[in-house]
């Protein structure tokens, strides 16, 4: 699985080799090998879709009529509520320069660097969004996780090493569970006498409620811990350590490395559309069983609207709002509109505590957060 | 159980591990149609299932983080009673059933108790292999008025039970199951109805 970025409309050849330049380029800074990790597809690849991961769109609009075809995805795209870039050379022609539906969404001009930005920022693949636990027991599996840390570091990743929920038992370190909200992907190794009951029960199945992609590193000789059916196997062997040796300072051999970072992605990128899927497409189906329209634009707000009315306007957050994300938002928007705006999240895997945090927040702030499945009672007040 | 006002719900779920039900089967798509499931009714319906070693601990969790753990009702047959770790004991409402002499009859007892312990709104099917058929097998004769919904887009035996026929029989409703994602709405719907 890679992260696909479809390249659709009749301007499509003026500018998409630059745009997919710039994109590999990029991808190299993030550690990531562009021909691993990355593809640019064109309608005539459409079957090379994958629909489980998050795939982007980008639509070159232009006053030529574009393919039926092209129109289809696009529209089927739009349904699914994935992410799509209109660009245009100039604003002022926008509507007459893309489909119809793409008229409420917002269009850029062509500017290589930011539209690249933009597409990076919707795969979650800017440096700040892209965060990944490590957790292992000390004793068995030292020399791994080091290892682990350092190449996803390489790769662009943020990396938290944790050792004391497994060891101790006490919950993720609440300093690390205040990151959670840009952390996407849990490595856990599950070497003999790593996991207790009560962290696969109690953490394994909080990243499992806030929707971490969870890759599980099987050690040699050991059945996979009980409870973890949920989560990406990946089974070692004696041939991917080092000189076959297993012990806490064994590492793993290259190639194996390589192969743990490569389904590492991919777990990441499995959990990045049910992520969003959880989050955005239960808002525009909630929308419109409520007579609205959502229109979901590629970066920022997704606006609900009646009868092309803007009535009320959305955040959605991938995983769990905090004080920083409600500043941000509520500084950028528009004062005004306040109370018909929400911060919207799944509220599975939140800790009840900070479920209180949250409703304090509510209290002291003007931009509220709300659960996407208790979004009903608001919708109905607008 | 507590009272509420809507009757409760029936699932039946596993992650498939061997053939035939393992084909194609997607613990991801297991767990977002639970998931989306408890998001969508555990706060105004309770929820009744047989125990797993990774579904239990996903629903209670779940649960738990919505504010509605008391709403959940996990049966336990005896039989595993040396396999279930401590911390699976703790969960609020667990019903242990009686060990008989083999495996298949405590398991027998524990699902027949299970479904015949509530007058339930329907029985959802996620995933799955034998325990999920037999329990769509004692549901069925023992709730046979009450509809049943196998996700079949969750494969394992939910896909087998809809191939068979099982479900509504609403052909919109049919395609749904077999290929609507969007679990969360879907559910909604479905149980708005009920």
């Amino acid at each position: 699985m890679k992260y696909q970025l479809i390249i659709l409309g009749p301007k499509q050849n003026s500018f998409k080799e630059l745009l997919v330049e710039t994109l590999k380029e990029q991808l190299c800074d993030l550690g990531l090998d562009p021909q691993q990790d990355f593809e640019a597809l064109n309608i005539n690849k459409k079957e090379c879709i994958d629909w489980r991961g998050i795939p982007v769109m980008v639509w070159f609009g232009g006053l030529m009529r574009p393919c039926q075809d092209e129109i289809d995805l696009l529209e089927l795209f739009i349904k699914e509520s994935f992410s799509v870039f209109p660009v245009v050379d100039d604003l002022k022609n926008y509507s007459k320069s893309v489909p119809p539906v793409l008229s409420s969404i917002n269009g850029q001009v062509w500017n290589q660097d930011r539209l690249a930005a933009n597409i990076l920022q919707a795969f979650r693949l800017i440096r700040k969004m892209r965060q990944a636990f490590i957790s292992y027991r000390r004793v068995e599996t030292r020399a791994v996780a080091i290892q682990l840390f350092a190449e996803f570091s390489k790769r662009g990743y943020r990396m938290f090493l944790d050792t004391a929920s497994v060891e101790s038992g006490e919950d993720f370190q609440e300093a690390l569970w205040g990151r959670m909200i840009d952390v996407d992907l849990l490595v856990f190794l599950d070497s003999p006498n790593a996991l207790s009951s009560r962290w696969v029960y109690e953490e394994l199945n909080r990243a499992q409620g806030l929707g971490l992609g969870c890759l599980q590193l099987v050690w040699p000789n050991h059945t996979p811990t009980s409870g973890t059916d949920f989560c990406d196997h990946y089974t070692l062997s004696k041939a991917n350590f080092v000189d076959g040796q297993i012990n806490a300072e064994s590492c793993l051999n290259e190639e194996t490395l390589a192969s743990v970072l490569s389904a590492a992605e991919q777990t990441r990128i499995r959990s990045l559309s049910s992520r969003r899927r959880r989050i955005v497409q239960d808002l525009v189906d909630q929308a419109r069983i409520n007579n609205f329209e959502a229109i979901v634009h590629p970066v920022g707000v997704i606006e609900l609207r009646r009868n092309n009315l803007c009535i009320a306007e959305v955040y959605p957050v991938v995983g769990v709002p905090n004080a920083e994300v409600v500043q941000q938002y509520e500084t950028q928007h528009d004062r005004q509109k306040l109370s018909t705006t929400r911060i919207i999240y799944t509220g599975l895997g939140i800790h009840p505590e900070y479920a209180k945090h949250l409703e304090w927040l509510n209290r002291s702030h003007s931009l509220m957060t709300n659960q996407v499945d208790l979004l009903e009672d608001w919708l109905d007040t607008l | 159980m507590s009272n509420k006002l809507l009757d409760p719900i029936f699932l039946s779920a596993s992650i498939p591990d061997r053939e035939p039900y393992v084909q194609t089967s997607d613990p991801l798509l297991i767990r977002e149609a639970i998931l989306a499931l408890v998001s969508v009714s555990i706060r105004t319906r309770n929820m009744v299932f047989g125990g797993h070693p990774a579904i239990s601990p996903l629903i209670e969790h779940a649960s738990r983080s919505l504010g509605a753990q008391e709403n959940v009702y996990i049966y336990q047959s005896r039989w595993f009673e040396n396999q279930i770790p401590e911390v699976a004991k703790s969960f609020r409402n667990i019903i242990w059933t009686e060990r008989k002499s083999t495996r298949e009859s405590s398991l027998r007892l524990m699902r027949e108790e299970m479904i015949t312990s509530n007058s339930f709104a329907m029985a959802i099917f996620i995933g799955g292999m034998e325990g999920v058929e037999e329990e769509c097998e004692i549901f069925k004769k023992f709730h046979m008025k009450k509809p049943t919904f196998p996700i079949a887009s969750t494969k394992g035996a939910a896909l087998i039970l809809f191939e068979k026929n099982e479900g509504p029989q609403d052909e919109k409703l049919r395609q749904q199951l077999i290929s609507n994602y969007h679990y969360r709405s879907m559910l909604k719907q479905i149980l708005k109805n009920f």
